[in-house]
């Protein structure tokens, strides 16, 4: 009977500790990009280093900070006061990192004379509302909407800043890829879509919105409509391997991911 | 570096708005001495841009919780919960032998008021008070200190007894580990999806460690092992007859919580080994809890519990199927008969996930069964044939009256293992929790 006990409590005891040296990032899937190049860096610089990333959403990044099941939370949104306050009754208090801007840009073919589009028409071109380019100062033609597939991060920024969380018309495009999205408008006349800022180039036109350009400079002043800052929370002032990571993500080094994943770079 | 090179930059941000423009307008003016530094090229904007938005991070901080951090942690995070019940609570006992059948009503209050503060980051201090002195005969006997039960008997308008229900401390010592030393909330010393072993009035005096780890988003591995003990250790010459081992009782348990969509299930193993024999227990209410003196056997008992949960089965409406199963194995138990050292518990229940509110409710069945020498004497649940060797069913309905306030109708029929002296208990309850 004693080994019996034995075996039943060094199991239970291990079974605690054998996972414990990790680091582990949830959240949001818009950051979550940024995150795993960041991680699959960090890591092949640091051999001890063990960081798991995982996506699952804002929301339920945050909580799991609060719940203590992840050391960093990634989040394209600001942290609530609901949950800074569930943080609170539980001790803890969440500190944030701007990690990266979001910018969206809007596209169209360069064949389009349409420079410049309001929110309000990127909202009814993106609901249906509007379906010909005459409707917003261009010529006679169907317009043709493309979007990102649902699951992505870049549709789901769209989809709050541009849209209000409105559904997009059934009869659009959808594409799998920044680069999908870009290559099909420039191949499309009548065609309008949406990448992120990193994505602009000669083969298609970014329009103004609101007479705002997308551009670094007005997505870092946060003058451009459809940007945003995305963010990375610990749980209070972070500490050891994960403030070494933190370090890690707002360097150069960290900041150069930022861009080659298609974001705005803090510097 | 880079991270003490942003923090410092951050810094000296706000100091400057700070010397320079006042408190008062403090996050508003770091926005314009950040923007202003980004166009004279001493930051970079998104480095004004990351110093603004944390600045407003910061400052909801503060805002949020309503918190100044001039104020201690222990009062920015004192937290308080608790709940009153009134019962009226009906027994029918027969006894075949005397061939006689007594019945008795009785009006029952419990009370329960919880406090609890992070004394300081990841340390947490809680205590609570109950009432309790059981049947309310022994008001004049403080010492009657039913560790099974918080209810107060209504008798003569007298006074309701209050007592110290739990009290420890408990330390964080990593994400997915939690130390608790003191008198323990009941759940803490063990998951237990049902009362087969524990009341869930009873909270163990201990050493408890918990675990949780999450192995990925379907799957976490908890983990709960503790040291409990049941009374004094006394030795020596002068100790007279007295001479007693520590009376103590370890658990260990280990489980898997798995969930996935709508279906749930957490399923655990405990040991529970309790040092009994030849040491002395001093229970407060002989018969109920322990035998008091000293007692004669060790008890090994090896417990799988499972909770299993599909939700949204019909509409809104959950289905559950939980129970516990118990075998003790001691060596000082070698002769007696296998049925009577079983016991288990199978529980199913229908109704909204959770009772809050109007319109929400639960209904439970459950059929359980307790062998004679299947654990000490006074554990499991005493509102089921008074804890004693017994079978029967119980059922339960808990509706939700107001968002707090919740009216639970609960009935046993149990009788011995023999399936003799019937005894029928119906309690009608209403809860409200704060």
């Amino acid at each position: 009977m004693k080994k019996v006990l034995a075996v039943v409590f060094a199991a239970t005891m291990f079974a605690g500790n054998v996972f414990a040296q990790k680091i582990v990032l949830e959240g949001s899937t818009t950051v979550l990009p940024i995150a795993q190049r960041a991680a699959e860096e960090y890591m092949d610089a640091n051999s001890k280093a063990d960081l798991t990333v995982r996506g699952g959403g804002s929301g339920v990044g945050i909580n799991s900070l609060i719940a203590g099941t992840c050391d960093i939370a990634m989040s394209s949104r600001a942290i609530r006061d609901t949950e800074i306050q569930n943080a609170d009754a539980k001790g803890r208090k969440t500190k944030a990192f701007v990690v990266a801007m979001d910018g969206i840009a809007v596209i169209v073919n360069n064949s389009n004379s349409v420079s410049s589009l309001s929110k309000k028409q990127i909202a009814d071109i993106y609901t249906g509302k509007v379906t010909n380019w005459s409707e917003v100062g261009g010529k006679n033609e169907k317009i043709v909407v493309v979007s990102r597939d649902s699951a992505s991060g870049t549709f789901e920024s769209f989809s709050e800043l541009a849209l209000n969380k409105q559904k997009v018309i059934g009869s659009a495009l959808m594409q799998a890829s920044n680069q999908a999205i870009s290559t099909t408008v420039s191949k499309t006349p009548g065609a309008i879509g949406y990448v992120g800022i990193g994505y602009i180039s000669g083969s298609i036109k970014a329009v103004s919105i609101d007479g705002i350009m997308p551009s670094a400079e007005t997505v870092l002043t946060g003058k451009y409509p459809y940007s945003r800052p995305l963010f990375m929370y610990t749980n209070g002032e972070p500490k050891g391997q994960v403030k070494d990571f933190m370090d890690f993500v707002l360097s150069k080094d960290g900041q150069r991911i930022v861009s080659e994943e298609g974001f705005v770079a803090l510097q | 570096m880079k991270f003490k090179a942003a923090v410092l930059q951050k810094s000296v941000v706000v100091l400057a708005a700070v010397l320079f423009l006042g408190s008062a307008a403090f996050a508003g003016e770091v926005d314009k001495l950040a923007t202003m530094l980004a166009e004279k090229g001493i930051i970079s904007y998104g480095e004004a841009q990351r110093i603004i938005t944390e600045t407003k991070e910061d400052m909801k901080q503060l805002t949020a919780t309503g918190k100044n951090e001039t104020v201690p942690l222990w009062v920015q995070t004192l937290k308080m919960s608790g709940d009153i019940r009134i019962r009226v609570q009906t027994n029918s006992n027969k006894n075949d032998a005397a061939d006689t059948h007594a019945e008795r009503v009785r009006v029952r209050e419990r009370v329960r008021f919880g406090f609890e503060t992070m004394a300081s980051e990841g340390l947490k201090a809680a205590f609570g008070i109950a009432t309790g002195a059981g049947a309310g005969r022994d008001l004049a006997n403080i010492g009657d200190k039913n560790p099974t039960s918080g209810n107060h008997t209504f008798e003569a308008f007298n006074k309701i007894p209050i007592f110290l229900d739990f009290a420890y401390l408990q330390y964080e010592a990593a994400d997915w580990m939690r130390i608790s030393i003191g008198k323990v909330k009941s759940g803490i010393h063990a998951w237990m999806p049902s009362q087969l072993i524990w009341k869930n009035d009873v909270n163990p005096d201990g050493l408890a460690f918990n675990f949780t780890r999450k192995l990925n988003s379907d799957f976490s591995f908890f983990g709960n092992v503790g040291l409990y003990v049941l009374g004094e250790s006394r030795k020596g010459s002068g100790a007279g007859s007295n001479l007693t081992n520590m009376p103590a009782i370890v658990i260990a348990q280990p489980g898997i919580d798995y969930k996935y969509d709508k279906f749930s299930a957490k399923v655990g193993i405990a040991l529970h080994q309790f040092y009994l024999k030849d040491r002395l227990v001093r229970s407060n209410e002989a018969g109920v809890w322990f035998q008091s003196g000293r007692q004669t056997a060790d008890y090994t008992l090896i417990n799988p519990g499972w909770d299993l949960k599909y939700r949204e089965v019909v509409s809104k409406y959950a289905v559950s199927l939980s129970g516990d199963y118990s075998v003790n194995v001691n060596e000082d138990f070698t002769n007696a008969e296998g049925k009577d050292k079983q016991s288990y518990i199978v529980c199913l229940g229908f109704g909204d996930d959770r009772v809050s509110g109007f319109g929400t409710w639960q209904v439970k069945g459950a059929y359980r069964n307790v062998g004679i020498a299947a654990m000490p004497l006074g554990f499991g649940n005493t509102d089921a044939y008074s804890a004693n060797p017994g079978k029967g069913f119980e059922y339960s309905l808990t509706a939700g009256l107001l968002k707090s306030l919740n009216g639970v109708i609960t009935f046993y029929d149990m009788t011995n293992p023999d399936g003799k002296n019937a005894e029928q208990l119906a309690q009608f309850d209403l809860v409200y929790r704060f």
